[in-house]
């Protein structure tokens, strides 16, 4: 007899766990539970029970019927950022146990003496030299020491280090070094968290390998502990499915191998976006978009092209750096809690201080004394203070009123509505050109693509930053704020590898090109046979970072199999020359320098199933019986307040129009419709807003697509 | 009476210029190829307003930023009205408003509606800009047609028609084709910059556009004068120690008068110019650097454009180090600009105590050219490692470590891995180096070692030192003066085959190792009031020897636990007292 069986994405965040369940009829339920920092399983297991209960059944018969969750997790991103991780050493190359701390001489901020980066996560003393060299051809300049390693063993089992990272210079290129250390380890330091660097990120450039490969050790030891504890609570409920977990690049691990490398977890959360982006914009026929997630402290931002999120492989958080492939999202500290401020030239400011959840907005009424940015969207009516996260917390008018007139008006000289449009207009300027940035450092135009808006303050804003950057059709998801954990839903198994080889092209060896290829491929299938993906649903992708000579950033380019095969790369270069020409404005095709390959990349995927979301029902085109009234709500094209229309969101469906200025109220959020926009409700539940001077071109681009 | 304008408009149009410097900065340092752009960001850009005002631009290197504005200034007035849409300017000349000949500016005019309406620049040392040696540091000019190509303003594009006759003369003056293409990458740069003055003035008209450049310069003006308000009122001296030759040292002083929101940069007494060594620091650059250090004391964050140049006095007597009269060799000033800067941070010290820098490390770049085997071209390229001195220390905050000059700092070492690929050299060591830090109760700063073996056949090297030869940076405070820079060839046994003067070019054979130790931080007060337990994780970190431990800061630790005397400290410390 075969019960409803349910698949579960979790996104853990600072202040709330966002999940989904989704039924094999399609049907979806959203729900937020507090997180819990202190044992991040707790809200993992909160939220099964407030799904049980939702579902009406117990947790144990609930649990028995789940076929998958998928969790995002913070754990090792914040063991870095709170400094929290392991006791953690590194055995390197003689010479080179400051490449940590030299950065490779990066400067921070040009003028600002008291400006530190955080200090390395291996204190110098762990830090401890081995002598031995490698160089860029593979070949031993000098023979390893094995009493060298011996002696600084001894030295890191005194100091009682819990976690090590072996990285030698070159080991890309000739790993015989680093296997006899770890032979050494193994011996000497049997139960100690190990990560060798040829063996996590065998690729050039001594500063990227060495830090991933520390912040790996650094989490590793925690997030063992923490996954053990997840899979023996989830066994307690007797759960019997898959447990995966995000990673960055946004595909799915299976629990050991997340063990083993912790790592690919660090910044996951933002990961699953694009993929949610992509559920909402299907009914509307969209594969080009950019998707924005305004939260209470951050903003994110992704461009998709073709479905397929960009994927870059460096990153910094927090002052470290990490260099395995993760999904580009750009953004900045900007969100409903960023505190508006004047500075020394009497200026306006906004953010990138946040008020956070406590004590929060002035409107909170937590005793936050500052005005944000929500306590400027009360102000100008596009909150409703009765009707904030569903009327859970009634927002305070005055205190808004108070904070933005003592802060802002009185040194600006404007009166409070004033200001709290100066606030709204600047936030929306930084995340306006943050956008702009991100598409056009991609060679891209913002124009081009539908901007997808959520978080719980996206909405609000987002009319205003598209007409900002004049692009005609916004996409609002139905449950916007729990965006990211939607996503989770329609993720893949992921395999990255990569494997150093520096060479021109002209200069390459066949046998090893193809043999690094074909082990990688072999590694990638292999991983994902034991995760239980048969081999008709095994994508293999295969890359090359390529650069011109001279230069020090790479290109990553798709190669075929066949292309690999046959050892044809003509047409990998041109797309190198037309993906560098997009890029940067100009590529040097058909001008005699030698291009350069610096290292090959496979992602071995492992297709899962994805769940078919339920359509709503039609409703038509009339909202009229959804309107609540009306409000005082400020507009920008008049520069002041208007009677504008309100409709209640969380009713609305699938065909259901709206004609701007209006604002449409959820219970987690608001979407401001400008007088220039139209609303239209697609089959999903998702609002599709746009220009009304695009309307009739898009209703004959869309007919038979969206009931505009 | 004050104009009324919407103060909210003026922080928007400020962001978006910021924007725009930012997207040229970007496309610059991923598209251009010579090292020196793509690892040291040796370069700036920047949009200015028809009259050659700077509205922002990005500060990479202060000194080649600080030549962009009066380059234009000198352009906008040297072709009056012979300026015209789709005009590309190149300009490097030091006598007319650049600031060192192998920074050449790229500046664009920008039109709107067949009016000029502003100006996008890209300037950056190129690898290569003529005259007698590669790189075109010549420190054997005793006169500026020695050292590289001045180039005093041409045309390269006019009205959209690139000018092959100007193009290919400059290009056959200059050594390698990468400058070319790097040439290319600027105009790109420029292109960024006139799309997005464009764009504003597209959106919000050219009235705006005028009316609120204005009112963003009178804002970042009010902002550096509330800054230099925070300075007490008074002259507050500094001065510094400047290597000429041998027998030859030379000061610059400075005299900082403050009064109410007003700052005058007085040298007056510094020492006449220099024949020898190109050591004179063209007026341009003196005063970007006076400008910069004031901005690091009082608003690191504050919009680059012209408004902060108000409240700034500048007064530098003729013929002098600072302020050298045509047609003097200069091409050291770059490099010089590192003890004005240490000057001025001994000044400023006097004035805010508890705001202000200890000096900073002063630079000693060098350079090679050799044969690349695995190109089998010839190329130049730096010793990086010469890069990573430490940074002064301040009350509350030790130094900044392995930073390099705040004065052209900016640059990066890279990692070794990505060097062997670039060079023929093996980098063997690049590493801090202990008690290199100036001694004090805020430690300086530590500085890195670097050690290259060097391949490519021999080696024709030159290395810029601005220091006398063993003289640190100093402390401030009753701190002590961090070690200075050293460099030394040596061979495998670890012999000094040759010891650099200051300012050199030599030769190196293959095989031999260029051992290049930078100069730490200033300390801040007195080391002996170093807490005994920040000496102690000093020790244990290696950035402090035992050694160091007790001469520096009177505190006495076991060799092999670093483990304290207490009683013995006590005792030293109150001696020394």
């Amino acid at each position: 007899m075969v019960q409803s069986k349910y698949r579960i994405g979790v996104d853990t965040g600072g202040t709330f766990t966002d999940s989904v369940l989704v039924d094999n009829k399609g049907g979806m339920k959203v729900f937020k539970t507090p997180s819990t920092p202190s044992d991040p399983a707790i809200s993992l297991m909160d939220s099964l029970k407030i799904m049980a209960e939702s579902e009406k059944r117990g947790l144990t018969d609930f649990a028995r019927s789940i076929d998958i969750i998928i969790y995002g997790t913070t754990v090792a991103t914040n063991a870095v950022l709170t400094r929290n991780g392991a006791k953690t050493g590194l055995l390197t190359t003689e010479g080179h146990r400051d490449v940590l701390a030299i950065r490779t001489g990066e400067h921070g901020p040009l003028f600002d003496s008291r400006f530190r980066f955080p200090d390395p996560l291996v204190e110098r003393k762990l830090r401890l030299p081995v002598k031995e060299r490698i160089n860029i051809m593979g070949e031993v300049l000098l023979p390893i020491d094995k009493n060298s390693v011996e002696e600084q063993i001894e030295k890191l089992k005194n100091d009682k280090v819990e976690a090590l990272t072996i990285c030698l210079l070159h080991s890309y290129m000739n790993d015989s070094h680093e296997k006899i250390v770890k032979e050494i380890v193994k011996e000497r330091l049997p139960d100690i968290f190990l990560t060798v660097s040829s063996e996590l990120l065998p690729q050039m450039r001594e500063y990227n390998r060495c830090s991933t490969c520390v912040i790996n050790s650094y989490v590793g030891p925690i997030m063992s502990l923490y996954i053990q504890s997840l899979t023996r609570r989830l066994a307690e409920t007797q759960f019997q499915g898959t447990f995966l977990l995000m990673q960055a690049n946004s595909g799915v691990i299976p629990p050991d191998a997340a063990r083993i490398e912790p790592v690919r977890t660090i910044l996951s959360g933002p990961a699953a976006g694009p993929l949610a982006g992509g559920i909402y914009s299907t009914p509307g026929g969209w594969k080009d978009y950019i998707t924005m997630d305004m939260g209470g402290t951050s903003f994110d931002v992704s461009i998709i092209q073709q479905n397929m999120p960009s994927i870059v492989s460096e990153a910094n958080f927090g002052g470290y750096r990490t260099a395995i492939p993760m999904v580009d999202v750009g953004g900045i500290g900007a969100g409903g809690g960023s505190i508006a401020w004047i500075d020394a030239a009497g200026m306006l400011q906004v953010g990138p201080q946040s008020a956070g959840a406590e004590p929060g907005p002035a409107c909170y009424g937590y005793g936050g004394e500052k005005p944000t940015v929500t306590d400027a969207n009360v102000i100008l009516g596009y909150l409703n203070k009765d009707n904030f996260l569903g009327g859970k917390i009634p927002l305070s008018y005055d205190k808004a009123v108070e904070a933005l007139e003592k802060h802002v008006g009185k040194a600006l000289g404007l009166n409070v509505e004033e200001a709290a449009f100066g606030v709204f207009q600047v936030v929306n300027t930084s995340m306006s050109l943050a956008m702009r940035e991100v598409s056009i450092e991609r060679g891209l135009d913002p124009r081009d693509f539908v901007l997808v808006a959520a978080g719980g303050a996206g909405p609000v804003h987002a009319a205003a930053i598209a007409k900002e950057l004049e692009i005609p059709v916004i996409l609002i998801p139905k449950y916007s704020s729990i965006f990211c954990a939607s996503g989770m839903l329609f993720t893949d198994l992921k395999y990255d590898f990569v494997k150093g080889y520096v060479e021109f092209f002209s200069a390459l060896n066949q046998k090893k090109f193809k043999g690094l290829f074909d082990e990688m491929e072999a590694e990638g299938r292999q991983r994902l046979k034991e995760a239980g993906i048969p081999a008709d649903r095994m994508e293999v992708l295969r890359f090359c970072d390529m650069r011109y000579f001279g230069q020090i950033t790479e290109v990553e380019v798709d190669i075929t199999k066949k292309e690999i095969e046959n050892f044809d790369l003509s047409g990998m270069i041109l797309r190198f020359h037309d993906k560098h020409n997009r890029l940067y404005g100009y590529d040097l095709k058909g001008m005699g320098f030698d291009n350069e390959l610096v290292a090959c990349r496979v992602t071995a995927v492992g297709k899962t199933a994805k769940p078919v979301l339920k359509e709503e029902v039609w409703l038509g085109p009339d909202a009229s019986v959804y309107c609540k009234g009306t409000r005082k709500v400020y507009l920008p094209s008049v520069r002041g307040f208007a009677d504008v229309e309100v409709f209640d969101g969380d009713k609305m469906g699938y065909g259901n129009k709206v004609t701007g200025p209006a604002i449409i109220e959820q219970a987690n959020t608001n979407i401001l419709v400008l007088p220039e926009y139209n609303l239209v409700c697609d089959r999903l539940g998702s609002f599709v807003m746009y220009l009304k001077r695009v309307e009739e071109k898009l209703k004959k681009e869309k007919e038979g697509i969206l009931p505009i | 009476m004050t104009e009324k304008y919407d103060p909210i408009l003026v922080t928007v149009l400020t962001k978006k210029f910021k924007s725009i410097t930012e997207q040229m900065a970007l496309t610059m340092s991923r598209t251009t190829r010579s090292s020196v752009f793509s690892l040291a960001l040796d370069f700036a850009a920047g949009v200015l307003n028809a009259k050659g005002e700077m509205l922002e631009q990005v500060m990479y290197i202060p000194c080649v930023a600080g030549g962009i504005q009066p380059g234009c200034e000198y352009l906008v007035k040297y072709f009056g009205d012979e300026i015209y849409d789709g005009d590309v300017i190149i300009h490097n000349d030091v006598y007319c408003g650049g600031n060192q000949l192998q920074d050449w500016g790229v500046y664009k005019p920008i039109f709107c509606q067949g009016e000029l309406v502003g100006w996008a620049c890209a300037k950056g040392h190129q690898a290569d800009s003529g005259g007698p040696l590669p790189g075109s540091y010549n420190p054997g000019a005793t006169e500026i047609w020695q050292e590289a190509l001045r180039i005093t303003g041409v045309k390269i594009f006019e009205k959209g028609k690139r000018r092959k006759d100007v193009w290919d003369m400059i290009f056959a003056n200059v050594r390698f084709p990468i400058v070319e293409a790097d040439i290319w990458a600027m105009i790109g740069t420029c292109v960024i910059g006139e799309r997005g003055i464009k764009e504003i003035i597209g959106s919000y008209g050219l009235e705006f556009y005028n009316t609120y450049s204005r009112h963003a310069m009178d804002a970042a003006e009010k902002e550096l004068r509330k800054g230099v308000e925070s300075i007490p009122d008074g002259t507050y001296w500094g001065e510094a120690n400047v290597y000429i030759a041998p027998e030859d040292i030379r000061k610059i002083k400075v005299a900082v008068k403050v009064s109410g929101s007003e700052i005058t940069f007085d040298f007056t007494g510094t020492s006449p110019q220099s024949t020898v060594n190109f050591a004179n620091i063209p007026l341009v650059e003196t005063s970007t650097i006076c400008l910069a250090s004031l901005v690091s004391l009082v608003s690191p964050y504050i919009p680059w454009n012209q408004g902060i140049v108000r409240p700034v006095h500048m007064i530098c007597p003729e013929d002098t180090l600072v302020n050298p009269s045509f047609p003097a060799a200069v091409g050291l000033g770059n490099h010089l600009v590192d003890l004005v800067h240490e000057a001025l941070m001994i000044a400023f010290c006097q004035a805010m105590p508890d705001m202000a820098s200890a000096p900073w490390t002063t630079g000693r770049p060098a350079g090679s050219s050799f044969f690349h085997p695995r190109t089998k071209q010839h190329k130049s390229d730096a010793f990086w490692g010469g890069t990573l001195g430490g940074g002064g220390a301040m009350k509350g905050l030790d130094g900044r470590y392995a930073c390099g000059s705040q004065a052209v700092c900016g640059s990066r070492c890279g990692d070794a891995e990505a060097v062997e690929f670039a060079t023929p050299h093996i980098v063997w060591k690049t590493e801090f180096i202990a008690d290199s830090g100036g001694a004090g109760r805020w430690r300086g700063g530590v500085a890195a070692e670097a050690v290259y073996q060097t391949g490519g056949g021999t080696n024709m090297t030159f290395s810029l030192g601005v220091h006398p030869p063993n003289e640190g940076t100093p402390g401030v405070f009753g701190a002590k003066a961090a070690p200075p820079d050293k460099i030394e060839v040596i061979d495998a046994n670890g012999s000094v085959v040759y010891q650099p003067k200051q300012v050199d070019a030599f030769s190196i054979a293959e095989g031999l190792f260029f051992h290049q130790r930078c100069a730490g931080g200033g300390g801040w007060g007195d080391p002996l009031e170093r807490p005994v337990e920040d000496v102690i994780k000093d020790a244990e970190e290696g950035y402090v020897s035992v050694e160091g431990a007790k001469r520096d800061y009177g505190v006495i630790l076991n060799f092999v636990t670093l483990e304290v005397d207490l009683e013995q400290t006590k005792l030293l410390r109150k001696q020394r007292k």
